[in-house]
């Protein structure tokens, strides 16, 4: 329903994450977006997805609810919700399913929304960042639009989780051995390299309450990535972000592990190949230096 | 919660276990008994298929580790949905009050703020150098307490923390 002649529209929700604490990806988000002719309409009055683990655990009715006035949100606008976030994504994607699908859970999820007098009839499509460059844009149209190829570039993909699992409800690639993303990454003229630990999880969701089983996880991760010596990391999610930026770095911090490898955002990449100016701060905000990775692409 | 919905949610659990058959894949596809042995969630499974309804489950903290990554979901040969069930499993050790308490300070932080991490004076900061929009006011938080009251979270908090004082 978002197709529009002028171009793809969308009800643009970052989620928490992205919001306060990498603000930076909505900014390469923002303007990829833009140079390649898509919208995003800003959504008032949202909350958290809410995140797809802890509460969905307390109380799974409530989970529903909350996530629902969300998408009711969007779909007064009349636009499909787009989000850079795999746990926003799991949690609006599962959440549309069941209330797509399940007529009885509907009506029970808007006998809720209407005490705040709302409702969500079901009308639009959830769409992360990334599976809108595929499906909707289209790598062809990414492929005219690129200034800078990023050449002689190695990259190790991670999906994470959420993107893609679980599949029945997800349907976005294959849950074992997807290709979509590598193929956006390989269109910006970049190479995705093959690692053992591809589709490992990276044990960002262990952080609050089991910090040592969190990094052994990542330590794992990276410990293949490095195997395969790419140039950086790319992901499509602020907790993935976090974990392999900033934990990594923890990582070099007190445990002297030295795996230097820097973390990308997708739109961040994209951004450099479309020869777009994300200013002289934005890169500095990641916690393993990315100017090397930066420069080579730029002075190319 | 009284003690008859406890146990007819722990039946539930129970027949979701019934058809595993212990093969293990589940374990094999997970990332956290990967690295932590002490974590095993075919071995979580079967000690529901030999207890009897425990009025206290006293699984300690680990089923918590459950990272819902859903690896296991995807290859359980019995489709049972593990990370489901797992869910259904923190859900009755919430109910018991065996829930970790930096799990329910970041619910607790949902509620009041309407997110999950807080906007901070550097969030602002950092928008403002990105050129990014000003955050709105939390206009959504009311309707999101209400609806937290509404499907009933609030009481199971709040008689939650009675469990823990009292027990
Ligand atoms: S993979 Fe399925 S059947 Fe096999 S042990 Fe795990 S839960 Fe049981
Ligand atoms: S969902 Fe939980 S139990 Fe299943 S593989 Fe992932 S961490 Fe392990």
């Amino acid at each position: 329903m978002a197709e529009r002649e002028t171009g793809h529209k969308y009800a643009f929700f970052p989620g928490c994450l992205v919001t306060t604490r990498l603000p930076y990806i909505e900014a390469a988000v923002r303007k990829s977006m833009r140079r390649l002719g898509a919208e995003l309409v800003d959504m008032p009055e949202t909350t958290c997805c809410p995140e797809p683990t802890l509460t969905k655990a307390l109380n799974q009715k409530t989970w529903l609810a909350i996530a629902a006035r969300n998408l009711s949100i969007a779909e007064e606008i009349g636009l499909d919700i787009l989000t850079p976030c795999n746990g926003c994504y799991g949690t609006f994607k599962t959440v549309n399913y069941i209330i797509k699908t399940n007529e009885k859970e509907r009506v029970k999820i808007n006998d809720t929304l209407k005490k705040v007098n709302r409702e969500y009839k079901g009308k639009i499509q959830v769409k992360h960042v990334v599976e809108a460059l595929y499906k909707d844009i289209g790598k062809e149209r990414i492929k005219k639009e690129i200034q800078k190829p990023l050449k002689n570039i190695k990259i190790a993909v991670h999906y994470g989780c959420h993107l893609l699992r679980p599949s029945e409800i997800i349907q976005l690639d294959d849950p074992e051995q997807p290709t979509f993303l590598d193929e956006l990454v390989e269109v910006l003229g970049a190479k995705s390299v093959d690692y053992e630990r591809k589709m490992m999880c990276c044990g960002g969701e262990d952080l609050k309450i089991h910090p040592q089983t969190a990094y052994s996880i990542l330590k794992e991760k990276l410990s293949s990535i490095k195997e395969a010596d790419p140039d950086c990391i790319v992901v499509t999610c602020p907790l993935c972000m976090i974990q392999l930026d900033e934990n990594q770095a923890l990582l070099q911090r007190r445990h002297r592990q030295n795996f230097n490898i820097p973390v990308f955002y997708y739109s961040e990449l994209l951004c450099l190949a479309l020869n777009i100016n994300l200013g002289d701060q934005h890169f500095k905000l990641h916690r393993i230096k990315a100017d090397e990775v930066v420069k080579k692409i730029v002075k190319s | 919660m009284e003690q008859g919905e406890k146990l007819r949610k722990l039946k539930e659990i129970k027949r979701k276990a019934l058809i595993c058959f212990q093969c293990g894949v589940c374990v094999g596809s997970c990332p956290v008994a990967f690295v932590n042995e002490k974590y095993n969630p075919r071995r979580i499974l079967r000690n529901f298929l030999f207890n009897q309804s425990p009025p206290q489950l006293n699984l300690s903290n680990l089923p918590w580790l459950c990272l819902h990554c859903y690896a296991c979901l995807e290859r359980c040969p019995q489709n049972i949905g593990l990370s489901e069930v797992m869910f259904k499993i923190q859900h009755l050790q919430f109910l018991n009050g065996e829930i970790p308490s930096s799990f329910l300070n970041a619910v607790k932080q949902i509620i009041k703020t309407g997110r999950v991490s807080p906007v901070t004076p550097i969030t602002e900061r950092r928008r403002e150098q990105l050129n990014l929009p000003k955050i709105e006011t939390e206009t959504g938080v009311e309707e999101l307490k209400k609806i937290i009251k509404e499907t009933g979270l609030k009481k199971l908090l709040f008689s939650q923390e009675e469990e823990k004082r009292s027990g």
